[in-house]
């Protein structure tokens, strides 16, 4: 008994030994809502990653319409992964809108609201729905494959959106989403109708794989090899900035021989073994010595794309980037996912993740700065992100991209991943290039 | 003691695990607080060059513990945070600070160290702020589980101790004291002592040797009680022996000394008759302290009034007081009970009181009085006579001692203080005589205990 008394005693004082410290619960205030002064423009953004399209759809369109407080919208953009089936998505949303003009795509691995970065094995849908009494939107497209050429089908896509939109003349602005391999015949096709001055923004379809897979949505019409275009028309601030944000190296080169998206030679010299040197091996170095085969070097070509260099009429350089996706090293060609020429110079660029992800302040607050447009006056916006520079920021840290978004513009937006980049850039005109992030602002 | 120890130890060992987790802590936090500092640095400069620095914030927060971070413009807004459920919240006021600043807090379930670290940026005249959390759990964990395997080696050792002390108890201890009370319950007289112990060595040795001279004790005893029964048998029968002859003797004498015509042979018979009557006051005395001796006599205390019994001895011998011109002062107080037999009280009284007149063979004054003290009652039986000797003193009391031996004093057996003594004693008191010396008087003392309701007061 006093043995077991005295190890009782023992250990109370070990517990009071211990010492319990009273701490304070870490507590944050709530989120200050930015009161949204545009009276004109109903704006609401919602999303799912539930398994099954009747449910996703559901649920992205209930908290769409809490943002629209009441409103019908009239032009909905839906963004989703290949993980669901987008016919039945295109169906359950025009169940809920029926006749309200559709237009979006499918997106790489996730897809962006001001809520977050939304991706799920199941799938991510983002859907955006917009009642304004400033803005007349038109959707169009075409199916590639139904056309003599990409051209006809941009040419088509945007006669179709402009007839929607019921409106003469040319939109202030054209929103695109095209099957990725034709983007430059199907912007010259666009530029035929509304002329080169006309901002045209947009992304190539993508899936999660580089399959094929990708989709483009026009109202009822889901395309597999088409394009679907938007006409804006609007009195409204629009506001746009389209850049890679890579550093821009000092080597470069001419491209003295090249056909359609692949390089042959730079400056007289395999365009293998140029841009193996230039970039010290990093990106395919150890297959360097081999001849014969092809090496996929899209992931590390990420960090060391290329850019064509662009002088504009205003005499200002620009780059359009490049992405290396293989080499052949049999003829040490590269193959890339834009039209090359000869006579092109390219040039050598270097980025990382951290200056990827950070575009996703820099871009939209350009966009704010070209529109002339405060952050609380802004309505909306459409974010296009590259899918390559995604996959090059760490899993754990992309979700950072739609709140860096969402801080800057401080309004709803709805944001995809893109085999590939349309935007507009001021003396050079439409342009498609890689690795880029565009975004569109309306105020 | 043991307690003692061992809560000491305990006490001891918490306090050098927790100074020592302290100390480590503190290192932790100094290493945090240069991590904070690079994070700050890093975020001043990207938001001069338009660039957060994710990648020196991510490399940062794969070192350590670190729950969480947060960049705080002026106003609160959470522009950038590690946790995306942070971005636009707010700080709230009370963590901004313009200088490094470190607290406790909870978050998610666990104990965090929040650093505070102004940032060099500014707006509105106020800092932004850069926030890093870290856990504790790693430093609790190692001090939690420090104290556990501390607690748990202590409570093996308090359990080996207490082990080792209930066998120490049972073999020796325990054994040593079983002796000890039995050892003292022997010299308080009980002999019935036997102690049993279980166990090895010396220790039961000892025990068997302690057992065996108290029977040897217990046995010498009974032969003693035989021997002092017998003597006492062979005292009662002697003196019945004695006393039957000598009674016919004392009663027939006085007829036939009455019937006596001639005075010499009346004389002779005189004679006779008083040394007849000194046997059998001798024979009487004897048998009366054989009878005060035995264990079988029985006293029948009870409450009796000291005074009252005084004045019945007094009044009993005013005879022989008027008859020896003794002056009698009784100053014992009418308050004053003790717990007594009243009959042999009554008798001691009445031999100090017939003893005192011997002494006073001219005549005197006989003082009793009675003072309390202590719980008992002392009597004070004071003459103005002969006086005693240093020697008389210690020896008044002994059987048959006499002072004047050179008279053979046919009125004394010689055993009358002696029973005096057994009877004061028998009542657990004691007696005792003073005197300044010869022919300056004596006084004989005696204690008896005083009467109280409490019946466990009992004489041996």
């Amino acid at each position: 008994m006093r043995a077991a008394r005295n190890l009782i005693i023992t250990l109370l004082v070990s517990s009071l030994l211990c010492g319990c410290t009273q701490t304070e619960q870490f507590k944050l205030y709530g989120e200050s809502e930015e009161e949204n002064t545009n009276i004109s423009t109903w704006v609401g953004c919602g999303w799912s990653i539930k398994p099954g399209e009747k449910d996703a759809v559901s649920e992205a369109i209930s908290i769409m319409e809490e943002g629209l407080k009441g409103k019908k919208p009239e032009y909905i953009i839906a963004f989703m992964t290949v993980d669901y089936n987008v016919t039945e998505i295109v169906e359950e949303i025009l169940k809920h809108y029926p006749g309200v003009q559709l237009y979006g795509g499918t997106s790489c691995a996730a897809v962006l609201t001001k809520d977050g970065y939304h991706t799920s094995t199941n799938g991510a849908l983002a859907v955006m729905g917009i009642y304004s009494e400033n803005i007349t939107f038109g959707v169009g497209g075409a199916e590639i494959g139904d056309r003599k050429s990409a051209r006809e089908a941009g040419r088509a896509a945007i006669t179709e959106a402009i007839s929607n939109a019921g409106l003469d003349g040319k939109p202030d602005i054209v929103l695109i989403t095209a099957s990725p391999g034709h983007e430059e015949e199907i912007l010259s096709g666009i530029e035929e109708v509304i002329g080169e001055d006309v901002p045209v923004f947009g992304g190539s379809a993508a899936d999660n794989t580089i399959e094929g897979k990708w989709k483009q949505i026009t109202n009822d019409r889901v395309y597999s090899n088409g394009v679907s275009v938007t006409a804006i028309f609007t009195s409204m601030k629009i506001g746009y900035a389209f850049e890679s944000g890579y550093l821009i190296m000092e080597k470069e080169g001419v491209i003295t021989k090249s056909s359609g998206r692949r390089i042959y030679e730079i400056d007289g010299k395999p365009a293998a073994d140029v841009y193996n040197e230039w970039t010290s091996g990093k990106v395919f170095g150890k297959y360097a010595n081999q001849t014969s085969g092809k090496v996929t070097i899209l992931a590390n070509a990420t960090f060391y794309p290329l850019a064509k260099k662009v002088v504009g009429v205003d005499n200002k350089t620009h780059y359009i980037s490049i992405h290396p996706e293989s080499v052949n090293l049999s003829d040490r060609s590269i193959s890339v996912f834009v039209n090359v020429s000869d006579g092109e110079r390219v040039q050598l660029m270097h980025g990382t993740w951290e200056i990827l992800l950070n575009r996703g302040q820099t871009t939209p607050a350009k966009a704010l700065e070209k529109g002339n447009i405060e952050k609380g006056e802004t309505a909306f916006g459409i974010y296009i992100f590259c899918a390559g520079t995604l996959l090059a920021i760490p899993e754990n840290e992309r979700d950072k991209l739609p709140l860096l978004v969402g801080q800057t513009i401080g309004a709803p937006f709805i944001g995809t991943f893109t085999f590939g980049e349309q935007g507009f850039i001021e003396g050079v005109g439409n342009v498609h290039e890689n690795l880029a992030n565009s975004i569109v602002v309306v105020g | 003691m043991f307690t003692i120890s061992v809560l000491t130890g305990a006490i001891a060992l918490s306090i050098l695990i927790i100074e020592q987790s302290k100390s480590l802590e503190e290192n932790i936090h100094q290493n945090y607080l240069s991590l904070a500092g690079v994070m700050s640095k890093s975020i001043e400069a990207g938001y001069l060059a338009g660039r957060w620095p994710f990648e020196t914030l991510s490399e940062a927060q794969k070192h350590g513990e670190i729950a969480f971070w947060l960049v705080a413009k002026s106003d609160g807004e959470i522009i950038l945070a590690s946790n995306s459920s942070m971005w636009g919240k707010k700080l709230p006021e009370e963590y901004f600070s313009n200088v490094t600043a470190s607290r406790n807090i909870q978050f998610e379930g666990e104990t965090i160290r929040l650093i505070v670290h102004p940032l060099k940026i500014t707006e509105g005249g106020k800092n932004w702020v850069f926030c890093m959390g870290y856990s504790l759990k790693p430093v609790i964990d190692a001090r939690n589980l420090l104290l556990e395997r501390a607690f748990t080696s202590l409570g093996v050792v308090a359990i080996m101790a207490t082990i080792a002390s209930f066998l120490l108890s049972r073999n020796i201890s325990e054994p040593i004291a079983k002796i000890s009370r039995a050892t003292v319950s022997v010299a308080e007289g009980n002999l019935d002592q036997h102690i049993s112990i279980k166990t090895n060595g010396e220790i039961m040795q000892l025990a068997d040797n302690f057992n065996k001279m108290v029977k040897d004790l217990r046995n010498q005893r009974n032969e003693l009680e035989k021997l002092l029964k017998q003597k006492d048998e062979f005292i009662h029968q002697l003196g019945h022996d004695l006393k039957t002859p000598l009674t016919p003797m004392s009663n027939l004498l006085p007829l036939i000394i009455e019937r006596e015509k001639d005075p010499k042979q009346k004389e002779l018979l005189d004679v006779v008759l008083r040394n007849v009557n000194y046997m059998k006051k001798l024979v009487m005395d004897t048998l009366k302290l054989a009878k005060l001796n035995a264990p079988s006599t029985t006293l029948d205390l009870k409450k009796v009034n000291l005074s009252s019994v005084v004045r019945n001895v007094l009044d009993n011998n005013k005879f022989l007081l008027k008859e020896n011109r003794i002056k009698v002062e009784n100053r014992v107080k009418d308050d004053i009970f003790v717990r007594a037999d009243e009959l042999r009280l009554e008798e001691v009284l009445s031999n100090l009181v017939s003893n005192a007149v011997k002494c006073m063979p001219d005549g005197g004054t006989l003082t009793i009085s009675a003072n309390r003290e202590d719980g008992n009652v002392v009597v004070h039986v004071k003459d103005t006579g002969v006086g005693l000797s240093e020697e008389e003193k210690e020896r008044i009391f002994d059987e048959f001692y006499k002072v004047d031996k050179s008279r053979h004093d046919l009125a004394s057996s010689g055993l009358g203080l002696t029973i005096c003594k057994r009877i004061i004693e028998r009542h657990g008191g004691r007696i005792w005589a003073e005197s300044d010396g010869k022919y300056r008087g004596a006084t004989i003392n005696f204690t008896l205990p005083l009467y109280t309701d409490d019946i466990s007061m009992q004489p041996s």
